[in-house]
């Protein structure tokens, strides 16, 4: 099989911004210019919404339940996350009684370099404040930069009944919306039904980040060749350290397939941290020859390997599709080099076109 | 008769109210001679009456944050000065019989009382009817009702940092009652007087205040959470100070509270840096502690029910509402208290800014103050535990412990026990000397001279040093000599000094500036006593010992100093060093900034040597004004000495 990528070179070239890339050969003092570089992603929203929450399990790993007791956030928290992470960006969660945009504050510093401004709305509250806070900040930040993504996540959804959900979710995006157009403000923000005791705040965070990565089309295109040639039913592309995926194929992504794929992950972490780590030798157990495949008792199987530092592909797959196991592992070789040369391009961004060539 | 009336905050002319006449009106117009004709005024800052107004203009406040679950960073207690320079003596209007009678009466339960209009005139009023009741008391306080005047006038202004405006009936953001004050008079100086409101009513300086509060406990990041930040942006410069009490009702068990000291001069909290963070490092310490208490109590009850707990965290209304602070320390007259430490605070910043400022006529009881705690401070050392309560410094010291073994001791009102704290500084100076008698004592600091000499005669040898006369050091003993002058000659930097440290026969001003001599040495008769300055230093003769033997600041050395002094700059800086009565790391800080200062304004004398004429040029006063030299005829000649003795050095430097 052969394809040709060219079409997709210009799709990045010269696109990269400041979006930098945990690569292998990264030195490990990176200075400290750089870093504030990085695109930052802001948490905003009323008081007791859940930024801290939300900050605290998706990045530092912290149990849904023992966010109960988080002190409340008096000043802005930098999170950085360049050093565990294969995207690196900074995740400001900012005080939800402070308004950072009144005039005493430097906010067009503060905006400098924003990518993304993830609203947190309560459902489980009131809304109307919110949703009036959340127009403000709409409104101001569109003013200095009008390219940052909004997000807004309708969170602690886990008190809520199925049905409630929707009208809650029908309800704010109907408001926001109608508010924005009254006030010919042309934002269109992204709503997400999240809460932290399932798998929807990682998967709100993934689809967040992925809007902040340029090479996205490129990377679910070879997801998608990938697949289609292996026989797989789905595949995704994770960081393992958030669990975020950063790419996926572009068949639905089904929330069960996710958490299994993410659960995928912590086993693998535990198995080879109990049983891969020399003694007394600290890591996270996740280097070049990370590699398993779990078979389910319902005729599936998932297939998880290394891509870099940062990366893992796990793909879920049928049991009768797994009988050509070497062309899986063929496909996965070709993939990997072609993911690689798709982030060589930041370190080569202004170097002559490359056409890359996969052979099947 | 005038009414005269100039908030601290005005002396800034942040706004020129129609209320404020005569006195405040003249008093900014001598501010602004002041820095129009800087040459001359501010040299003399120190002698003339401008300084006095000045002096007494240091505007002034301590305030309480706090970090609100429902209202963000915001000020919940706020203690200022306010100075009345002279009474409206037509004092015979209703106010008099507004007054609370009851010392020390919280203003909860208050009934309510017709207002007093705090500003102008009243305070006087309020006082002189009340200050010969309870003469041992520190800081009386009144509640008073303040006028509307001012509340209306704060309504139609907007803070500059908006969250909600604080709503008083917040239970964690709100202290006395809105409209209320506490009252009290300074003890040494009557036209002082303490202001503690909520949130003050002028809406310029709450602006300020609220800028800083918001920065201090959103914005400024400090190790470990807890601690002072010193502050410094365009708006001022503000010390604050951070801490966390237990609460097992707010969100995390913990509620965030900062105290913030904003004084005009930065100067000011530089040098009272270590000394304020004590204070508030001792009022904090003793909030937690009597916070713990209740959280303490409170997790015990509360572990049987834990889902209750685990609902409150989770709702975004609670069912549990917060407790007022004063409930969480269960003191109710914890703002009074609060209030007194305020007080006792505020004034000994002032205290300490005439003795730094050096301007001795308006310290006359101050100084009458130190002598009492001189006097207290022997008894103490002697263990002279008679209960003499007449004693502060005892006092609080009783009370402390009081407070510690009995934590609900709620009959203590003399609060966080400053009184000690206070005087900090002094009792070290104290505490240095009380060892007495010391045999073989040497000469180990600077401040030690000036101590033992006195201000005037160190004035005369700084003077003659830095301007590179000879110093005479003479004395009988070889070791004693050898100190004293291993210690003067810090003074100078290293390229200017040629040292002897003990001969037995006369060098001249070119063999060393700086001499210790035998005592038998014989000074020739050609020695002009003007450029010359003989020290003589010896112990003293133990047959003639002076009744004050036991004086606990009294040394075995005796110093004494001839020679002509003029005013200089660089002088008045190394003199003010030695005035504040700092720790001797800090003035050796102190004095090695100065000397860089200097070092580099000889540089730049230098090189501008070249292109003056003759001294008449108009140019070399320019220059010396832009370098801040305002005695310019010595001050141009210690630039002359520093520049020419480096010059020496380099060529010597580069021969070798």
């Amino acid at each position: 099989m052969e394809d040709n990528y060219e079409e997709y070179d210009n799709a990045f070239v010269g696109n990269l911004g400041d979006m930098g890339y945990g690569e292998d050969t990264q030195a490990a003092g990176e200075p400290a210019s750089q870093i504030e570089n990085k695109p930052k992603i802001f948490l905003m929203g009323l008081k007791r919404s859940g930024k801290s929450s939300i900050q605290k399990v998706v990045f530092h790993k912290m149990l849904p339940n023992e966010t109960l007791f988080l002190e409340s956030t008096s000043k802005v928290v930098k999170n950085d996350i360049s050093n565990s992470s294969f995207v690196q960006f900074q995740i400001w969660d900012f005080p939800g009684q402070l308004d950072f945009f009144d005039p005493s504050f430097d906010y067009e510093y503060i905006l400098n370099n924003c990518g993304a401004i993830v609203f947190v709305i309560d459902a489980q509250d009131e809304i109307i404040e919110a949703l009036q806070k959340l127009h403000q900040t709409i409104a101001k930040v569109y003013q200095i930069n009008p390219n940052i993504h909004f997000e807004v996540f309708i969170h602690k959804s886990d008190g809520l009944s199925d049905d409630h959900k929707i009208d809650r979710q029908r309800d704010i995006q109907q408001k926001t919306t109608e508010e924005l157009a009254d006030a010919n403000i042309n934002v269109h923000p992204s709503f997400y039904v999240t809460s932290i005791y399932d798998h929807s705040i990682f998967e709100a965070f993934s689809k967040v980040i992925q809007k902040l990565i340029p090479q996205l089309p490129t990377l679910e295109n070879l997801l998608d060749v990938f697949i289609s040639r292996s026989r797989i039913e789905k595949a995704f592309l994770v960081d393992v350290v958030s669990k975020i995926y950063v790419a996926t194929d572009n068949s639905p992504v089904d929330m069960q397939t996710y958490e299994l794929c993410s659960d995928m992950i912590d086993v693998v972490i535990d198995v080879s941290c109990i049983y891969g780590l020399k003694e007394e030798e600290e890591g996270l157990g996740y280097d070049q020859e990370s590699h398993s495949v779990i078979k389910l008792n319902n005729g599936m199987v998932l297939y998880l390997k290394e891509v870099n530092k940062y990366l893992a592909l796990v793909c879920l797959l049928r049991e009768s599709n797994f009988d050509k196991h070497g062309l899986i592992d063929y496909n996965f070789i070709c993939f990997k080099k072609a993911i690689e040369e798709v982030f060589s391009r930041k370190t080569t961004k202004a170097g002559a076109k490359k056409t890359i060539k996969k052979a099947n | 008769m005038i009414k005269v009336k100039i908030p601290s905050y005005c002396s800034d002319s942040i706004e020129n109210d129609d209320d404020n006449d005569f006195v405040s009106s003249s008093s900014s117009k001598l501010n602004s001679t002041i820095s129009s004709s800087p040459s001359i005024l501010k040299s003399n800052e120190n002698h003339t009456s401008t300084t006095s107004i000045n002096g007494n203009m240091m505007p002034a406040s301590i305030v309480l944050t706090h970090f609100c679950e429902t209202h963000g960073p915001s000020v919940v207690f706020t203690t200022h000065t306010e100075r009345i320079l002279e009474i409206n003596n037509n004092n015979n209007n209703n106010n008099n019989n507004n007054n609370n009678n009851n010392n020390n009466n919280n203003n909860i339960d208050q009934p309510p009382q017709p207002p007093i209009d705090i500003s102008p005139v009243s305070l006087p009023n309020l006082f002189s009817k009340y200050n010969n009741n309870n003469e041992d008391e520190e800081f009386k306080t009144y509640s008073v009702l303040l006028s509307n005047r001012n509340n209306e006038s704060s309504n139609t202004t907007t803070t500059t940092t908006t969250t909600t405006t604080t709503k008083p009936n917040c239970p964690t953001c709100s202290s006395i009652p809105l409209g209320n004050a506490l009252v009290s008079q300074d003890n040494s100086n009557k036209n002082v007087y303490y202001v503690s409101t909520h949130q003050t009513s002028n809406q310029s300086y709450y602006s300020v205040i609220r800028n800083a509060c918001v920065r201090s406990l959103s914005c400024e990041a400090v190790v470990g959470r807890e601690g002072p930040v010193l502050i410094s942006s365009g708006d001022g410069h503000w010390l604050s100070y951070m801490f966390k009490i237990n609460d097992s009702r707010a969100r995390g068990s913990a509620r965030w509270y900062g105290f913030l000291c904003l004084l005009k001069d930065p100067s000011c909290l530089v040098n009272y840096y270590s000394w304020l963070i004590d204070c508030f490092k001792s009022l904090a310490e003793e909030m937690k502690r009597k916070t713990n208490v209740v959280f303490e109590r409170e997790k015990s009850q509360q572990s049987h029910n834990s889902s209750m707990i685990s609902n409150i965290y989770r709702r975004g209304t609670r069912s549990v509402p917060l407790k007022l602070l004063s409930e969480l320390i269960e003191d109710p007259l914890f703002f009074t208290r609060l209030h007194k430490s305020f007080c006792s605070i505020l004034s000994n910043c002032q205290f300490k800014y005439h003795l730094l400022k050096g301007n001795q006529s308006l310290l006359s009881e101050q100084y009458e103050i130190i002598q009492y705690f001189k006097d207290n401070l022997k008894n103490l050392n002697n263990f002279d535990n008679n209960n003499n309560n007449n004693n502060n410094i005892k006092k609080s010291n009783n009370n402390n412990n009081q407070s510690n073994n009995n934590n609900n001791n709620n009959s203590n009102i003399s609060g966080f026990s400053l009184n000690l704290n206070m005087l900090n500084d002094s009792n070290i100076i104290l505490l240095e000397n009380s060892f007495f008698p010391r045999q073989e004592e040497l000469i180990l600091s600077l401040s030690q001279v000036n101590r033992i000499m006195g201000e005037d005669a160190f004035s005369i040898l700084v003077y003659n040093i830095i301007i590179g006369n000879q110093v005479i050091i003479r004395g009988q003993n070889e070791r004693l000599v050898t100190s004293m002058v291993s210690v003067v000659k810090e003074i100078l930097p290293k390229e200017c000094v040629n040292v002897c440290n003990f001969s037995n026969t006369f060098k001249e001003l070119w063999e060393c500036n700086i001499l210790g001599l035998n005592t038998s040495a014989v000074i020739p008769l050609h020695i002009d006593k003007d450029i010359c300055c003989i020290v003589d230093i010896d112990y003293y003769d133990l047959s003639k010992e002076p009744d004050d033997i036991d004086h606990p600041n009294r040394s075995t050395i005796e110093i004494t100093c001839s020679g002509s002094k003029f005013p200089s700059t660089l002088g008045i800086a190394i003199e003010s060093i030695y005035k504040q009565y700092c720790t001797i790391t800090l003035e050796n800080i102190q004095l090695k900034s100065i000397k860089e200062e200097w070092i580099n304004k000889s540089k730049s004398f230098y090189s501008i040597k070249t292109i003056i004429e003759n001294e008449k040029d108009k140019r070399l006063f320019s220059f010396l004004n832009i370098i801040n030299c305002h005695h310019f005829e010595k001050d141009m000649e210690i630039l002359m000495f520093w520049s020419m003795c480096a010059r020496k050095w380099f060529i010597q430097f580069n021969k070798s």
